[in-house]
């Protein structure tokens, strides 16, 4: 997994797959800027986070967007017992991209990236606490929007 | 605990981010409590889900159109050399930001496969191994959530895996068989059997139709163990211990042993087993 890839799929969650490649773009640039100020090879990830996180915010507040057209999963394969799963995937990707954006990224950088609330807390500078907290808002959030879309709790 | 207590640390229990106690006043709450029950429930559920979200890859072009951007974007100068030189230093500098990034990133990579996070079977394997002994109820649920599985009667067991169908029958001395079931994992159609010891606890037991190894160990820092005459990866979850073995030809992942004398002797009984399993089916057979 390269680092472009990892940014790219979290932009086309951020700021909508039609802008991903962009924004991922953008990304890239400030750390080729930026690569002479980041030290220490252990926070690679979490300084590029932040960077990625930056620049999906700026590019939300200059397009007034916060709400984007959520991923578009392949068509469900044809063995039936998949068929529900990939519906409730659907669901969630429109779930997320209806989240308020604060509550978007920290989804994303758990659920997807696999952060740490420590690496979490680095990336968007906030405290560890406030990533346990933001997270209950998170989830409860997806909760009540995946109910209003009619996804039911597999069994 | 009460319920806004508990409320306010489903995220970090699901997470794996409280200490021991907590962890426990959590679960203990959550266990007694509907309300916090179907809340983590839902939580787990949401996080199942999200797990098997596709990961969509950069589209190839974004190199070259960024290496077109980096070119606009050096700064203008107004004699000619300055620009060249300009521009010459600001590619090297690019060219070895490049290079950093792509070495990190295949770093990152091997780091994640590592923590395994995104290596799907073995990030999942890890988890269950670090949360199975403490709260066995929800990581076997997230465990059987994630795969297709069902619970498996003795009957039905019997004539597949024959050394889980041996644990039903005849656990080991001092546990008694819980349950069994079957899952269809990326190595093979895995079975499972939970066994309860009766001092207390509970030791899971997966046995993999594949012969090769599976990789499910990889999310976790192993060393070797010689159990008599065979030799086992373990791997510290918390205070257990997860052991991946290869008996006779079938594959062996035990979590949630509490000591290394647990794990002999739970090896032992699986090559004891081994034999009169095999002794079952040929009598069937015949
Ligand atoms: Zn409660
Ligand atoms: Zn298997």
């Amino acid at each position: 997994m390269l680092c472009a890839d990892r940014v790219y799929r979290h932009m086309v969650r951020m700021v909508g797959v039609q802008h991903a490649a962009d924004v991922t773009q953008q990304v890239f640039l400030r750390v080729f800027e930026k690569i002479n100020t980041f030290r220490g090879l252990a926070r690679f990830e979490t300084w590029l986070f932040r960077l990625a996180a930056n620049e999906a915010y700026q590019y939300l507040r200059r397009e007034k967007r916060w709400k984007h057209r959520p991923l578009e999963l392949e068509p469900a394969d044809q063995r039936s017992s998949h068929t529900d799963s990939e519906e409730s995937k659907q669901l969630l990707e429109d779930a997320i991209g209806q989240l308020d954006v604060e509550l978007r990224s920290i989804f994303l950088l758990r659920e997807v990236e696999g952060l740490s609330y420590q690496e979490i807390a680095e990336v968007l500078k906030v405290p560890e606490g406030t990533v346990a907290s933001r997270l209950n808002r998170a989830r409860r959030e997806l909760r009540t929007l995946l109910s209003d879309l009619g996804w039911e709790l597999p069994q | 605990m009460n319920c806004s207590e508990t409320k306010e640390l489903l995220s970090a229990f699901l997470d794996g981010e409280l200490s021991h106690e907590l962890r426990e006043g959590v679960r203990r709450h959550a266990q007694e409590c509907a309300s916090c029950g179907e809340e983590l429930a839902l939580f787990s559920a949401i996080a199942v889900l999200a797990k098997q979200l596709p990961h969509p890859v950069a589209p190839p072009d974004i190199w070259p159109r960024l290496s077109q951007e980096l070119e606009a974007a050096t700064p203008r100068s107004r004699t000619a050399w300055l620009m060249r030189d300009a521009r010459r230093t600001y590619s090297i500098v690019g060219l070895l930001a490049a290079a950093v990034l792509l070495l990190t990133g295949i770093m990152l990579w091997s780091n994640r496969r590592m923590h395994s996070e995104h290596s799907g079977e073995a990030g999942r394997f890890a988890q269950f191994a670090r949360s199975f002994p403490d709260d066995p109820e929800s990581a076997q649920q997230l465990l059987l959530a994630s795969y297709e599985s069902r619970a498996v009667g003795k009957e039905e067991l019997s004539n597949s895996a024959y050394y889980t169908a041996t644990a039903a029958s005849q656990p080991p001395d001092g546990y008694a068989f819980q349950q069994a079931y079957a899952m269809k994992m990326a190595c093979c159609e895995c079975s499972q059997v939970v066994l309860r010891r009766q001092s207390g606890g509970h030791v899971a037991i997966f046995e993999h139709g594949a012969v090769e190894h599976p990789d499910w160990m990889s999310g976790l820092r192993c060393t070797n163990m010689q159990c008599g005459t065979t030799r086992c990866e373990v791997a510290q979850t918390g205070e257990y211990l997860a052991v991946s073995c290869h008996v006779a030809d079938r594959h062996f992942t035990i979590v949630g042993a509490n000591s290394k004398s647990e794990v002999e002797a739970l090896v032992a009984w699986l090559q004891a087993a081994g034999s009169s399993a095999r002794g079952d089916k040929s009598r069937e057979v015949s």
